[in-house]
């Protein structure tokens, strides 16, 4: 039951730092809560704390899609970003959900590989 | 080869790689250069890490830990994902064919797979990021951070004791 909670706990962590991480990012302007909104919609991650949306008042798309930038055509920046048709029009925007999409994964393997530690029995070995 | 060089390599070419998959920061030109350029620093962080590649491969299927064949599958699969990315990048290229007097192909196939290829290459090298976390924390703590750490904190060392301080150059973690 120790080890479930300190599973759990890992977790819950981990989690609550990137949320944590991010809104603060958020709030002093380094990430823009549309971009954060879309990512999170993109990855499919429900971030607690984090107002996001990727349509403005009006309803309408927001800037960050579906739009030609100087010589890239059209269908280069539909047609990518993971088969969503999502893709940033600011390339600095995009840089950023590369390194979270890494980031996010790199975390990910590192959450399994602890959970896993958790519960590997205490008196297993890797000798032959 | 010293983990600094490593280090230095690396970077290099995660921030290239970075850079290459935003064409609507750099433009098509220097997407197609640079991309090639990649191509370049690919061979060469293959090169350095050949001795794992000849190891792993020759005990493949003898003795190995799962974790290096886990990583043998994803690098091996990071490399033809690149290049099929480069190899379809190449054929629908507004710049760098033209250039060299070359026709680009027109061909419907090779826009999607050049745009799934990337996306795939994508999320390859977060796992291949992922499986080496423990040597790039060390490293980067060893090379970047402790320095800081020490020059903040040097004035309160004695010399022999700021040596005796200095980490080891790290190790583990890099297969």
């Amino acid at each position: 039951m120790t080890k479930i909670i300190a599973g759990l706990l890992i977790i819950l962590l981990a989690a609550g730092l990137l949320s944590g991480g991010v809104y603060l990012l958020t709030q002093i302007g380094v990430i823009n809560k549309q971009f954060v909104g879309q990512f999170s919609n993109m990855s499919g991650l429900a971030l607690a704390g984090i107002e996001g949306t990727t349509r403005d008042s009006s309803g309408e798309p927001n800037a960050f899609n579906r739009q030609p930038l100087g010589d890239l055509p059209t269908n280069v920046i539909q047609s990518s970003g993971f088969g969503l048709g999502i893709r940033f029009t600011d390339g600095w925007h995009g840089i950023l959900q590369n390194i979270f999409l890494i980031a996010g994964i790199t975390m990910a393997v590192v959450l399994v590989e602890k959970v896993i530690l958790v519960f590997r029995p205490k008196n297993r070995t890797d000798k032959p | 080869m010293s983990s600094k060089v490593h280090l230095i390599i690396d970077t290099t070419a995660l921030v290239v790689f970075l850079v290459v998959f935003e064409p609507v920061m750099t433009g098509l030109a220097i997407h197609e250069w640079l991309g090639l350029a990649f191509a370049g620093v690919l061979i060469v962080h293959i090169l350095v890490h050949w001795d794992w590649v000849v190891s792993v491969t020759t005990n493949f299927f003898k003795r190995l830990s799962l974790s290096s064949r886990l990583n043998y599958l994803i690098n091996a699969l990071l490399f033809i994902e690149f290049t099929v990315t480069v190899f379809s990048g190449l054929m629908i290229s507004e710049a760098v064919l033209p250039f060299l007097g070359l026709q680009s192909s027109h061909a419907p196939v090779w826009r999607p797979l050049h745009d799934l290829s990337a996306d795939i290459t994508l999320i390859l090298v977060g796992l291949h990021f992922a499986l080496h976390w423990r040597w790039i924390a060390n490293t980067v703590w060893h090379f970047i951070f402790a320095p800081i750490w020490r020059l903040f904190g040097s004035h309160k060392l004695e010399p022999s004791q700021a040596t005796a301080k200095h980490d080891p150059e790290p190790t583990t973690g890099r297969d």
